[in-house]
């Protein structure tokens, strides 16, 4: 192994290591909870970070594996969770004054499977005020900043989620994503972050927003890391109403196969016709393609509907369940929502129910068409983000009509989605790119999105104000 | 309806704010004026006759047992 920082190990390069007693769970607790401290400050990621809980868990973790109990992939790695999972005894604020002092007697079904997985929890992160308002300046904590550069905005609203992976304050995390909010992070944050199928991942125990678009999933460096949390997290809820009674896929496996004979519908009027676009953006997607295109992959353009037919719905269904979900408190105690949230929220208002049932049927054909489309391909390319990161306080209205989302069109229609880091700008910022699947086929986006990782370099950069040596021991 | 209480006018938001026992500073007040807009769009784009084909019922069953 050539690298020779605890930090710089994927999950998939630490665990066998830990597996086979070489790399020391303690010891990797440690090392990830020393760059807290010395770089969190600079960043935001953490809203609260677990120093005495996560070295026990660390140790419980060690004790084990050293008795023979080794429990999987995840056993002793450093993890930490958007703060709208629940955490029994833990505070989980939504990064909101009005949740501050909100401690849940029970653990989100996700907490307690990483959990007994062996993961160890470093902490809370900075999210956008209940998953929706952001970027913010007005609420108890600040707002996350870029790994990359701490002058830009990470994207939300899985922000502390993209900057931690980002600058190697955690091996994974947990996003959510109603709009795009575990992708966004993911590509301005430079890292793999995947949105599962609708129904794959339990919500129970997170701070809903918007029931039918919300989706819990995981964010690390690689789609590789993803797949090892997907195995963990892809598990059926019977408590949690839209949770799917489906054979898990084997992601570990899965992830490894070849992705030769692949066919790739790439949406060009997306990028092309629908919405503008960086020409940065734009090259690192044609240049991934042509990557694609050597793993031996076909590559075809296929359409389906417009950006804004998914933005029309999207917004009206997102607005109408947020506002169902916040209406109460929202009349109770405006002056404790941050102004982007209360905004946001408050478009709820003006939607009619006939509206509601509208975008509802709409998305019902938006879903029929792109399986029609699947029929032909077993995999969709778009941009994740049509720029690179803005300067931090100059992302302005990102749900505006005038700038539809590449990413909201796949939580209306449920689909696999999964954004990775096809290389830098000029001036040092990711680039960005988005594959889609067909219903509960994460696995094979994961597969082509750790082909292309393992075919380019991109993933041997790290964001290099961040450096602290720490050594692997065993090496 | 006056030309001052349009649909997007900040007074009718307003006033909608109001019947649902909601407050709102000048600054949201304007920001959602727009908002409020784009919706209504969103809404008319959508709007068209439907029959039970798509209703959306099972609009989310993605899985087949």
């Amino acid at each position: 192994m050539s690298k020779t920082n605890i930090h710089d190990l994927t999950i998939a390069e630490a665990a066998p290591l830990i597996a086979a007693k070489k790399l020391s769970p303690v010891e990797l607790t440690a090392t990830y909870l020393k760059r807290i401290e010395a770089f969190d400050g600079a960043l935001n990621a953490f809203i609260k970070v677990l120093p005495e809980a996560a070295m026990a868990s660390a140790r419980k973790a060690e004790a084990a594996i050293m008795k023979g109990e080794y429990k999987g992939p995840l056993h002793g790695v450093p993890i930490a969770l958007k703060d709208i999972y629940n955490t029994k005894g833990i505070a989980t604020t939504g990064h909101s004054a009005l949740y501050k002092d909100h401690v849940p007697a029970e653990d989100a079904v996700t907490t307690a499977l990483l959990a007994e997985a062996g993961t160890i929890l470093l902490g809370k992160l900075s999210t956008w005020e209940f998953a929706i308002g952001g970027t913010s300046f007005d609420l108890p904590w600040p707002p996350a900043k870029n790994p990359w550069n701490p002058a830009h905005d990470p994207a939300g609203s899985s922000s502390g989620s993209g900057a931690a992976i980002g600058a190697s304050l955690a091996m994974g995390t947990m996003g959510t994503d109603t709009g795009g909010s575990i992708r966004g992070p993911a590509a301005w944050c430079g890292i793999a972050g995947l949105k599962p199928t609708y129904g794959y991942v339990s919500r129970r125990g997170i701070l809903p927003l918007s029931f039918s678009l919300d989706h819990g999933g995981p964010m690390c460096w690689t789609s590789e890391d993803c797949a090892l949390m997907m195995d963990v997290l892809a598990k059926y809820d019977p408590i949690d109403p839209g949770s799917a009674d489906v054979t898990k896929a084997d992601f570990a496996a899965s992830v490894k196969k070849d992705v030769k004979g692949l066919k790739i519908g790439v949406v060009r009027h997306f990028f092309e016709k629908d919405a503008e676009i960086d020409p940065e953006i734009k090259a690192g997607i044609e240049a991934s393609l042509a990557t694609f295109k050597d793993l031996g992959c076909e590559i075809i353009d296929v359409t389906i509907a417009p950006l804004s037919a998914y933005a029309d719905v999207a917004a009206l269904i997102s607005r109408s369940e947020a506002f169902a979900f916040h209406e109460e408190t929202l009349k109770a105690s405006p002056e404790l929502y941050g102004e982007l949230a209360r905004q946001r929220i408050m478009m709820g208002a003006f939607i009619r129910a006939s509206d509601y049932v509208n975008a509802l049927r709409e998305r019902g054909v938006l879903i029929a068409q792109i399986a029609k489309v699947f029929e032909t391909v077993d995999i969709l390319v778009t941009p994740t983000m049509p720029t690179p990161a803005p300067k931090l306080g100059e992302l302005g209205n990102m749900l505006s009509r005038a700038r539809p989302s590449f990413t909201r069109p796949f939580n209306v229609t449920g689909s696999p989605a999964l954004s990775i880091c096809p290389g830098f700008t000029a001036s040092g910022l990711p680039l960005n790119m988005q594959l889609i699947g067909r219903p509960f086929q994460d696995d094979l986006v994961l597969r082509l999105g750790s082909a292309f990782e393992k075919a380019t370099a991109f993933r041997d950069t790290r964001p290099a104000q961040w450096a602290m040596p720490s050594s692997i021991a065993a090496e | 309806m006056s030309a001052e209480s349009t649909p997007q006018s900040p007074i009718t938001i307003d006033m909608k704010l109001a019947e649902y026992g909601l407050k709102a500073g000048p600054e949201t007040l304007e920001s959602l004026k727009g908002a409020v807009a784009d919706l209504q769009t969103a809404a008319k784009n959508i709007c068209k006759p439907r029959s039970y084909l798509e209703e959306p019922v099972h609009a989310l069953r993605l899985w087949k047992k």
